[in-house]
């Protein structure tokens, strides 16, 4: 029976390499390099949100710019200034634009109470109709974005009864 | 030496598994290839202990190797013929009809396919001269017990009738 069953088949040809090699040392050394890998990627995402945060800042401010000079520009007198201001404005509109790509939005705060999360108020002026602290104009645009507040809103807000009175006061 | 190749996880190139070492990257393979062939470096490790006689050990291997490609012909053929030498015939023709299944155009298959079925059907023969053998024998014994108990009842009858006869004569003189 024993020589009928002999084992005289030849080896399978194995490189010695993959005979030698250790997967679950392998596996080990990749999954600490994975999870140091998971790490740096991280810390880059954070540190490029940061870097694409300040470059739509740059990009709100440049809009923020754009707005003043239509409003500022005042009575058009001729074709060139007409062409001009159409350009200003589309390229405002572009900016616009990027900014909606990146969900910027402007933070709503006129005729809304001061909302201390989002705005500062930079000064007060007397409205004897309007409830104190309700914000009447933007000295600067807040933003949020995808990932919060972009930035604060600097508004000026009404100071009331209180303050009308006192202002009157003081004039007196 | 087989040329099998793989794609390197690290940068996309190909690399063969005879020198697993990306020649883009310069990344060590081994365990890849490791992998890859798990099923040889078992099979090849039950073949050295099939040799040793060490049958057990070598039948685990190969159902290792079988777990790692269950298509790996060589294994079932080797380990049909681990079964043969431990008597385990319908394990053994089991495996070896596998390997016709795998490798039809084997000519070692067939072959090897009809020494086992040969083995087993003079294993199964021995085994039924054996159990006729023992029947005989328990038949035998039988007999030989139901002719001494058959002897013992004719004896103790025999006896049984001299006593009644005894007592009976013993009777007859007094009256």
């Amino acid at each position: 029976m024993a020589d009928q069953y002999r084992f005289d088949e030849p080896f399978f040809p194995v490189p010695q390499a993959a005979v030698d090699a250790d997967p679950a040392t392998a596996m080990k050394k990749l999954l600490h390099h994975v999870g140091k890998l998971e790490r740096s990627l991280a810390d880059e995402r954070l540190s490029a949100l940061a870097d694409l945060g300040e470059v739509l800042l740059e990009v709100a401010s440049l809009t923020d710019d754009i707005t003043h000079i239509i409003e500022r520009w005042g009575v058009i007198t001729n074709a060139q200034q007409a062409g001009m201001v159409r350009s200003v404005v589309a390229l405002g509109k572009k900016l616009m634009e990027i900014l909606k790509y990146h969900q910027v939005a402007p933070i709503n705060t006129i005729g809304e109470p001061l909302d201390p999360e989002t705005s500062d108020a930079v000064g007060t002026d007397v409205q004897e109709d309007v409830p104190a602290n309700t914000v009447l104009r933007e000295e600067q645009i807040g933003y949020t974005w995808a990932y919060g507040l972009l930035r604060r809103a600097k508004v000026i807000v009404a100071g009331g009864p209180d303050s009308v009175a006192a202002d009157q006061t003081g004039q007196d | 030496m087989n040329d099998q190749v793989i794609t390197c996880p690290y940068c996309g190139g190909t690399v063969s598994l005879d020198t697993p070492v990306c020649p883009d990257c310069k990344q060590d393979l081994s365990a890849l290839a490791r992998l890859a062939y798990g099923h040889a470096v078992y099979y090849n490790e039950a073949l050295a202990l099939a040799r040793e006689e060490k049958l057990d050990q070598a039948r685990d291997k190969l159902l290792v190797a079988i777990e790692h490609r269950p298509n790996f012909a060589p294994a079932h053929s080797l380990l049909a013929k681990v079964y043969a030498r431990k008597g385990n015939w319908a394990e053994a023709q089991a495996r070896a009809a596998r390997v016709l299944e795998l490798s039809p155009d084997d000519r070692d298959a067939p072959e090897l396919a009809q020494q086992i079925a040969e083995s087993a059907s003079r294993a199964r023969e021995a085994a039924a001269r054996a159990s006729r053998a023992r029947a005989d024998h328990l038949l035998k014994i039988y007999l030989r017990d139901v002719a001494r108990a058959f002897g013992a009842g004719v004896g103790i009858t025999a006896l049984l009738m001299l006593i009644i006869r005894w007592i009976g004569g013993g009777r007859g003189s007094q009256e």
